[in-house]
């Protein structure tokens, strides 16, 4: 089975996020990233995957020349291979871009599955994989909790309020992966050196036949109107018990129709 | 030499440390197999990194040092 997960490399998680006024998107250059924390699950998940049913797993990743570093972290990990598309012209893109690029760099080898994390944690759209199985063609399973693969058919725990729906899919087919799927491996010293010693094969818009009118700033056709902070949330009410905190906090909660 | 590299090598160090403790520290309490593991792990990794064998870390990979 040829598994691709699409990953994002981002700040690591200890830099707080700097936007940038002028173009109103986030200040990447000289920020430590590292391998997203929710594509970390999605890789994880694929290795499950391949160590059950064999075949290889592919990262492919968006991003620029710092993006190494976390690509390099999924393939210690125990990726087979990894693809880095990374040009200046692709900078900027919107999500409809992204997707646009990285269903070109999936389209040039066979696969079976697609995984997403269900959105990147720096900046949360969860636009890309809806488009990227619009894109291929494939049916996208979201918000998978659990995932299993028998014969041709994914089939997936799908998160939801009450619970989980089971869903599933023959092949080939996309799944976005929640936080809660698994716990990730880490890198060990071996994996490491041993990522040392894999492909990554590096695309740049063309040679993915992508031009300005489909990518980078100019091919964007969303564009961020406004950043701003959330208002100030209200100072929470201190109920000091003096003998009667447990009345005081339950005439709070009948005040609010909570009990 | 060559200092990128190295850089991005000992980054790639610290990214693994830092998931390793990341993947220990919930299970302190209930999983001690999964900690002394990271442990170990995590001792590998600085011993290699304080034996500062640069060559052999940033190596091509048929094994010639860069």
């Amino acid at each position: 089975m040829n598994i691709v997960v699409c990953a994002k490399i981002v700040p690591v998680s200890s830099v707080t996020i700097q936007i940038d006024p002028g173009t109103r998107r986030m200040i990447r250059k000289d920020v430590s990233q590292e391998l997203d924390p929710q594509a970390a699950k999605a890789v994880e998940e694929a290795l499950r995957l391949a160590e059950r049913h064999g075949g290889s797993v592919t990262v492919v990743v968006m991003g620029g020349e710092d993006a190494t570093v976390g690509i390099r972290s999924a393939l210690a990990m125990g990726a087979s291979a990894a693809i880095h598309l990374s040009d200046p012209a692709l900078a900027g893109s919107d999500a409809l871009g992204t997707s646009k690029a990285l269903a070109a760099a999936i389209r040039r080898a066979p696969f079976d599955l697609v995984l997403c994390a269900t959105e990147s944690s720096d900046s949360y759209t969860g636009l890309v994989p809806g488009q990227l199985a619009q894109l291929l063609g494939i049916p996208p399973l979201t918000f998978a909790t659990a995932l299993t693969v028998d014969g041709n058919t994914v089939t997936i725990k799908r998160q939801s309020e009450g619970g989980y729906d089971t869903v599933s899919a023959e092949l080939p087919a996309l799944v976005t992966v929640t936080t809660g799927i698994n716990e990730p491996r880490y890198p060990t010293l071996k994996g490491i050196m041993g990522a040392k010693k894999k492909e990554i094969r590096k695309y740049t818009a063309a040679d993915l036949g992508l031009g300005p009118g489909d990518v980078g700033a100019s091919g964007a056709r969303e564009h961020v109107l406004t950043v701003g902070r959330p208002p100030a949330r209200p100072p929470g009410k201190t109920i000091r018990d003096e003998g009667d905190g447990g009345k005081q906090i339950a005439d709070f909660l009948a005040g609010l129709k909570l009990v | 030499m060559n200092t990128h590299a190295l850089d991005e090598h000992l980054k790639e160090m610290v990214l693994a440390l830092h998931a390793a403790v990341n993947r220990a520290m919930p299970h302190v309490n209930d999983d001690p197999a999964l900690v002394d593991q990271a442990l170990r792990d995590c001792q590998e990794i600085l011993e290699v990194v304080l034996e500062g064998n640069v060559a052999e870390w940033l190596g091509d990979p048929d094994g010639s040092p860069a």
